[in-house]
């Protein structure tokens, strides 16, 4: 397992590049971008969505497959900045032709207290099902900066 | 007393009618305000002077930390694969 603060409120920032050299080589699957004022949640969402029948078999509604982040910096009485985010990871397990697709999903939420600039690692080593197919995991890193209000 | 002026008798003299033995206690005594420090008086100013500035103080004090709040915060985000020596 990676030496990744996670789930914990006190998390202190990690440096990435230990944790990119335990990996190997890695993919990139994305680098955004997000920005937002203090207080106010950003969300980001990379996946697509994928039509189910609904419980009432009245039709069917959307579900959103691959990672959605939503980020909410806060500002500590202490000067200090908090992040609670909410990561979630989803998947389609099968995707067979004819059968409702099934999806395993991973909801990670917590908070950490990070100082302009440094990284925060999120490992979403869950034993998910499609973690063990494909003996692959997904890491999440944010790194915050905040700028002062322009007067 | 009737008919006369109403006479209180000097601290001083004694009922007998004694004149003071000196001069120096012919002079009435008027209680003397307490003299204080110089020193205590102006401790107390400045204690005085510091809540003040404490309790006047704190709005402009928050003020200039709301002000200056950090207000926009840009995050990077990082999603990478890999195997990251995980067991699986």
């Amino acid at each position: 397992m990676l030496n990744a603060a996670q789930s914990d409120s006190e998390a202190k920032p990690v440096d990435l590049k230990p944790i990119l050299s335990k990996c190997g080589k890695v993919t990139v699957l994305s680098e955004p971008t997000v920005m937002t004022l203090v207080g106010q949640t950003a969300e980001f969402r990379s996946g697509g969505e994928r039509f189910l029948p609904a419980a009432d078999r009245s039709g069917e509604s959307p579900r959103f497959f691959g990672i959605a982040a939503s980020i909410t910096p806060k500002l500590r009485p202490s000067g200090k900045m908090e992040f609670v985010y909410e990561i979630q990871n989803s998947s389609i397990v099968n995707d067979d032709a004819g059968e409702p697709a099934q999806f395993d999903e991973t909801v990670i939420e917590s908070s950490a207290i990070l100082e302009t600039g440094e990284w925060h690692v999120v490992d979403m080593n869950q034993p998910t099902q499609a973690n063990v197919r494909h003996g692959r995991v997904r890491i999440l890193a944010l790194r915050p900066y905040w700028m002062m209000r322009h007067r | 007393m009737a008919g006369g002026r109403l006479m209180t008798l000097p601290n001083h003299l004694s009922e007998a009618g004694e004149a003071p033995s000196s001069p120096a206690s012919a002079v009435p005594a008027v209680p003397s305000p307490r003299k204080r420090s110089r020193w205590s008086i102006s401790l107390g100013g400045i204690l005085i002077f510091a809540a003040g500035m404490m309790v006047g103080f704190a709005p402009m004090r928050a003020w200039l930390f709301f002000r200056d709040e950090p207000f926009m915060v840009q995050t990077e985000l990082m999603i990478f694969e890999g195997r990251c020596g995980s067991a699986r």
